[in-house]
Order: C-alpha cells, then sequence, then structure tokens
C-alpha cells in the first residue's frame, strides 16, 4: 500500500504548491492574524500582568495589618485579602498568581530587635512560576526590611549579629507552598495569537483539503483513481496523508517564525511536536468528514466552512477563551479548536505535566479517529456520468 | 482475456445494460457501436471497476473480476469523459498514473516517454494540461490508459475532437498494439474508424447486442445491395444490385452518362438499418 499512498501524496502536494497564490495566502493570512492579533493581546495582557495576590493576616495585629496595607500600595501587586482555604483555593483556580500568609506572631516579631527570631511568611505559588515566587520573595524581603530598619537600628543588644556572618541573613523567615494546578499566565500577546494563528491556517487546509476531494469527483480523477490497481483505502490515505503533511508543516513554519522573530520560546519542545502531530491528525479527521458535508465543490466549500467557524468560535479561535465568561468557558470543551489550543498552550507557556497533556493529546486523537471514520464511511464514490 | 456473461445493469427504472455477454481475445479489436444512451459507457465502466453489474459476470485476465485492485492492473481505460489533472503537466499526469500501476524508475520514464510519443504530444509534454486544446486533453487521455502497458485498452470514443493527423497516427498504433497481442474494445459514433480498426464489430442498442459479427460478415448479411446512381442530362437514375460493375457497363452502353456512382453497402448503412432512422433523445 505505501507507494501508491505516497504517490498520491505527492500529487496532492504538487497540486497546492503549483497554486502559488493559493499557497500563499495559506501561510500569509494566520501569520497577519498571529502578528495582528499578539499586538493587540499584548496591550491586555500588559494590564493583567500585575501580579494578584492574596494576603491572610492570621496575626491580626496592628503591625500585620500596617504589612499588608503597605503590600497593597505596592503596584506590583493587586491584593485581595481571604482566609486561608480560600486563598489557597484561588491560587489553584489561576485566580491568583500567589497567597502570602502572616503567620501568628508575626507583628511581634517584626518590631523587636533580635536578628534571628524573624517574623514568617508563608507564600503558596505554583511551583512552575519560579519567576513569580522569585519576585514575590524579593518584593516582601524589601519591605520587611523597610518595617523592620527602625528596630534594628534602635540599640541592637543581640549578640548573635556580632557571632554569625550577616551574608545569607534575611529579615523574615519564608515558608514556600506547593500549590499545584496554578495556571502559567502567557508571556506575551503573540504567545496567545501564535497558537491561533495556527488554528487558522490548520483550518485553513482543512478545508480545502475537504473539497479536493470533492474537485477530484465532480472532474473525474476520482473515477480514473478508481479506475487504478489500488484499494479505496489507498486513495483516502493518500488524501489523509497530503492534508496532515501541509497542515503539519505549516504548523512548524509558524512555530519557528514565533520563536525566532517573536520571543515564542516552547517549555516543551518534545510536547508541542506531539500536540502538533495531534493537531493535524484531529483536523485531517475533520477534513474527511467535511468531504461529505455536500456534493458539489461550492457546497462542501460552504457547509465545511460553516461548521470550522462554529468550532473556532466556541474553542476560543476568534476570541481567546481567557475573555469568555465560565459558561462559555465550559461549552467551548465540545469544540476540537478549544483542545487543539490547549495542547498547544500547554507545551509553549502553561508549562503542562505530561499527564496533564494526555487529556489533549486524547481528545485529538479521538477527534481524528472518529471524524475520519465517519467521513470514510459517508463519502460517495459515485461518479456522474461513467 | 475478457469475458462478459448476461450482465445487467439498471439505473432506476432505465436499463442501461440488458443481459449483455461477449468475449475478446488477446490481438483483437473489439468495436463497440451504438446510438447515443445505448448502454456503451455504463458497459465499460463495468468493466473498468468503476460500477458493480446488477446481475451477470465479468472476469478479466486470469478470471478475476474488476472489483479487484490487482486485476485492474491489466486494464487501461480512456474514459469518455476526460479525467486528467489540469493543473499537471502531461508528464507529470503519466507519471503519476504509471506511478499508481506500480511502476518505477527507468521503466517509469520509458513508459510515460513512449505514451507521449504515442499520442505525439512530447514537445507539449512540459505545459499544464490547462493549457492544452481540447483534442491534445483528449490525446492525453488516451495516454493515461497506455502508460502501465496493459494487456486490455478500454478506449472509450478516444478520437473525439481529434484532428485527422493525428487521428491517422493514432490508428496505425492501435495496429500495431494489436499485434502486439493487446485486446482493444473500441468505442466510436465513427463508423469508418470502426471499419478501418475492428476485427469484430457489436452493435448495441437499449443496452442489448443487436448483432455481432466482423465487419465484412455484418456489411454482407445486413448492408443489402450496392447502389448505382448514374446522373444523365434529363436526370438521375439509382438502381440496387449485386453485382454493381455489370450494371455500370450496361448504363455506359446506353449512353448519354454524365457521372457513376457506385455506393457499396458500408457500415454505416448496417448501423443505420439496425437501429433505425430515428433521431435519439
Ligand atoms: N449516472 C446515471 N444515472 C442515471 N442514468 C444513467 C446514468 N448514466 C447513464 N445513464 C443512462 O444509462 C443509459 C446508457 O448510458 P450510457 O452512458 O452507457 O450510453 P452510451 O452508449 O455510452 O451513450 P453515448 O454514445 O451518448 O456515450 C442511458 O439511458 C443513460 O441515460
Ligand atoms: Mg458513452
Amino acid at each position: 500500500m505505501g507507494r501508491e499512498v505516497l504517490a498520491l501524496a505527492g500529487k496532492d502536494m504538487r497540486l497546492l504548491l503549483r497554486d502559488k497564490g493559493g499557497a500563499f495566502v495559506t501561510f500569509i493570512v494566520p501569520f497577519a492574524y498571529c502578528v495582528f492579533f499578539g499586538v493587540i493581546l499584548a496591550t491586555q495582557i500588559g494590564r493583567t500582568q500585575e501580579m494578584r495576590i492574596v494576603v491572610v493576616d492570621e496575626d491580626q495585629t496592628p503591625r500585620s495589618a500596617e504589612f499588608a496595607d503597605r503590600l497593597a500600595r505596592a503596584e506590583a501587586f493587586a491584593v485581595t485579602h481571604a482566609a486561608r482555604a480560600d486563598a489557597i483555593d484561588a491560587v489553584r483556580r489561576g485566580n491568583s498568581v500567589a497567597y502570602v500568609v502572616l503567620t501568628k506572631g508575626f507583628g511581634e516579631r517584626l518590631s523587636q530587635a533580635r536578628l534571628h527570631d524573624r517574623p514568617r511568611i508563608e507564600v503558596g505559588v505554583d511551583p512552575a512560576r519560579k519567576v513569580e515566587a522569585a519576585m514575590i520573595e524579593g518584593m516582601l524581603t524589601k519591605y520587611a526590611i523597610e518595617s523592620r530598619a527602625e528596630s534594628l537600628v534602635v540599640g541592637n543588644t543581640d549578640r548573635e549579629i556580632r557571632e554569625r556572618p550577616l551574608r545569607d541573613w534575611k529579615p523574615i523567615e519564608f515558608v514556600l507552598a506547593k500549590v499545584v494546578g496554578g495556571q502559567e499566565s502567557p508571556k506575551s500577546g503573540f504567545h496567545v495569537s501564535f497558537p491561533l494563528g495556527i488554528i487558522w491556517g490548520v483550518l485553513g487546509c482543512c478545508s480545502s483539503f475537504g473539497s479536493s476531494l470533492v474537485i477530484e469527483r465532480t472532474r473525474g480523477t476520482l473515477s480514473r483513481l478508481r479506475m487504478a490497481p489500488i484499494g479505496r483505502t489507498s486513495i483516502l490515505a493518500g488524501k489523509a496523508l497530503a492534508c496532515f503533511i501541509s497542515t503539519f508543516s505549516l504548523a512548524v513554519a509558524l512555530f519557528v517564525v514565533a520563536w525566532l522573530f517573536f520571543g515564542v520560546v516552547p517549555n516543551a519542545i518534545g510536547h508541542l511536536a506531539i500536540s502538533l502531530v495531534l493537531v493535524a491528525v484531529a483536523f485531517v479527521g475533520i477534513m474527511m468528514f467535511i468531504s461529505i458535508l455536500g456534493k458539489t465543490e461550492r457546497s462542501v466549500s460552504g457547509l465545511g466552512w460553516g461548521v470550522l467557524l462554529a468550532m473556532a468560535m466556541l474553542g476560543g479561535g476568534m476570541v481567546p477563551r481567557m475573555f469568555m465568561p465560565a459558561w462559555m468557558q465550559s461549552l467551548s470543551n465540545i469544540s476540537p479548536v478549544k483542545w487543539a489550543i490547549l495542547s498547544m498552550e500547554g507545551a509553549v507557556w502553561r508549562d503542562f505535566s505530561t499527564s496533564e497533556m494526555l487529556l489533549p493529546w486524547g481528545v485529538l486523537l479521538g477527534v481524528g479517529i472518529v471524524f475520519f471514520a465517519i467521513g470514510a464511511k459517508g463519502f460517495s464514490w459515485q461518479t456522474e456520468g461513467s | 482475456m475478457l469475458h462478459l456473461s448476461n450482465v445487467v445493469k439498471r439505473y432506476s427504472s432505465i436499463v442501461a445494460v440488458d443481459d449483455l455477454s461477449f468475449e475478446a481475445s488477446p490481438g483483437e479489436i473489439f468495436g463497440f457501436l451504438g446510438p447515443n444512451g445505448a448502454g456503451k459507457t455504463t458497459t465499460i465502466s463495468m468493466i473498468a471497476g468503476l460500477l458493480t453489474p446488477d446481475s451477470g459476470s465479468i472476469k478479466l485476465n486470469g478470471g478475476a473480476g474488476p472489483d479487484q485492485p490487482h486485476a485492474r492492473r491489466d486494464v487501461g481505460v480512456a474514459p469518455q469523459s476526460l479525467a486528467i489533472y489540469e493543473e499537471l503537466t502531461g508528464s507529470e499526469n503519466l507519471t503519476f498514473f504509471g506511478k499508481l500501476a506500480g511502476l518505477r524508475g527507468s521503466t517509469l520514464r520509458q513508459r510515460v516517454a513512449w505514451s507521449l510519443d504515442f499520442v505525439a504530444l512530447n514537445d507539449r509534454r512540459a505545459d499544464r494540461v490547462k493549457t492544452y486544446s481540447g483534442g491534445m486533453k483528449r490525446r492525453l487521455n488516451l495516454a493515461v490508459a497506455l502508460v502501465h502497458d496493459p494487456p486490455l485498452l478500454l478506449l472509450d470514443e478516444p478520437t473525439v475532437g481529434v484532428d485527422p493527423q493525428s487521428r491517422n497516427a493514432m490508428f496505425e498504433r492501435i495496429l500495431e498494439l494489436k499485434t502486439c497481442g493487446k485486446t482493444v474494445i473500441y468505442t466510436t459514433h465513427y463508423m469508418e474508424e470502426a471499419q478501418r480498426l475492428c476485427d469484430r464489430v457489436g452493435i448495441i442498442d437499449h443496452g442489448k447486442f443487436l448483432a455481432m459479427d466482423t465487419v465484412d460478415n455484418l456489411i454482407e448479411q445486413h448492408g443489402g445491395k450496392s447502389v448505382v446512381t448514374a446522373t444523365r442530362a434529363d436526370g438521375e437514375v439509382r438502381i440496387e444490385s449485386t453485382d454493381p460493375l455489370d450494371e455500370c457497363i450496361k448504363l455506359q452502353q446506353a449512353g448519354g452518362i454524365v457521372s457513376l456512382r457506385v455506393d457499396r453497402p458500408d457500415l454505416e448503412r448496417v448501423f443505420l438499418k439496425l437501429t433505425g432512422r430515428a433521431l435519439r433523445d
């Protein structure tokens, strides 16, 4: 079976590339979208980038309240107050970057002069957000030094200060708690716009290959293929392979551009590779499904785009899911586009573990198989007039 | 080489092919003649594996049916409706279909060159098919049938729109193929083509054979007599005769003849006699 499938796919690739204008548009339109939308998103994401932290004041003293106030006034932080359980939850759900617990005795220790009996702060943060964790620690240290400065300067009688080196001394003691499930926020607008742009490129490939199957039927070349000494499976496999190669190479090309020129560095390149393969697999299946939506090139192309646009709209391909209301976000689970985007984001900036990637990957694979099966089963082989 | 027995194909109420049986052997060109809608293309599509007969059986070389991909390796089809990729060049089309039939390497290159030569398209090989004229496309459509050197050729009106020069060259080469032992099923509406090429002819109408024999036998059985037309100063005389030469001599002796024409019975006359003169829808 192998050789003829390669020959079929080679023919389709040749036809695709022969249409220079079409090939250009297939690449350029999604690329333009990536840049355009990336620039717009940059302003949005910059705005949300002040770090949301939840302060849990378990000390409830004037000194701890004053410290919390200091944090709230800081420009880098957007501070809310909550009880510990709610705070942990907020971080877990990704609504806040971190929670900060001012532990019992915080106020008292802050005001006394003993160097090594330090006030204790518990910081809960996603272990993946190393940068933010370090930043928060730095800021808290700064504020703690400011708060403690007077008490430390005013007549320090502590002997330890003379006996131990001060090099590693910190004004407060940090306890870092790991909150798993906290979501990364995108590092730039391009981190969001490129996966979306890739989706548009993929949809374009998907639609044009879906139509190409119908064009083969209406132009009579499908009967020529059927008269050749090859099985029907090979004919569909050839089309699928060509669609896969185009979709995959388009996605890779856009990511290379994103990486080289827009600073979109994937967190896990291996994950990204698997995601792109599976995105292509899913949309090859959808391509096959689209090809049975109509009898003519026009109806397939029209209905096909209808289906694809609905998928894109629901799945966050038009407006990113982060801007959707909660109910719509959960509705988007039915769209393959959501899972395609998630699988790319998981590898680019969400920093998913392999086990977290399994869900989007599994969905994409399933979509590919199921849609392909439906399309292959419903495909009409009969050509008019022969 | 090819064996059809009691093949039937219906399109809802229309019986396109009605209990058709025939055989063709290696080295034979079998002509398939019939008015529009007689069922020729339907029969060819069934032999090519595009359609499945409602009943009856079709056996190719070695007894396998055309539904089996490996059996189709032995069949080359030039369909009535053109089936080639317009965006590819002539040689790309041939190379592609050659690959599908399992050719590769130097064999593939040789076969592509040979087929282009067969239809005299060598100088246009690197042009896209959409820039070809109608007759050139028709010729390429035929070349695709030949590229994998199949023992059985199904040619459905391969010469429509082809100019006399290319057509004559094609005839000679088709006759060469025949001497190489190929079986050719040849559909046409040009009677002189059938008369020149075919060993046997089947005349089909409403999906049934009306007659099937060698051209000479058909003419002898259904052609009737020769017609001698003599033009004289006072008008025209038509005489039917089995011995036209004798009639001519008699007319000449009677004198006053301006011109003489002898119409020998031919395939066209047989065809019209069998299928009637009424126009088809
Ligand atoms: N796809 C189809 N659907 C319905 N009827 C069809 C179809 N194809 C052919 N027919 C009918 O089957 C009959 C035989 O058609 P076919 O094409 O075999 O004729 P043909 O002998 O090749 O005619 P022509 O000389 O015009 O090519 C015709 O009555 C035609 O209308
Ligand atoms: Mg026909």
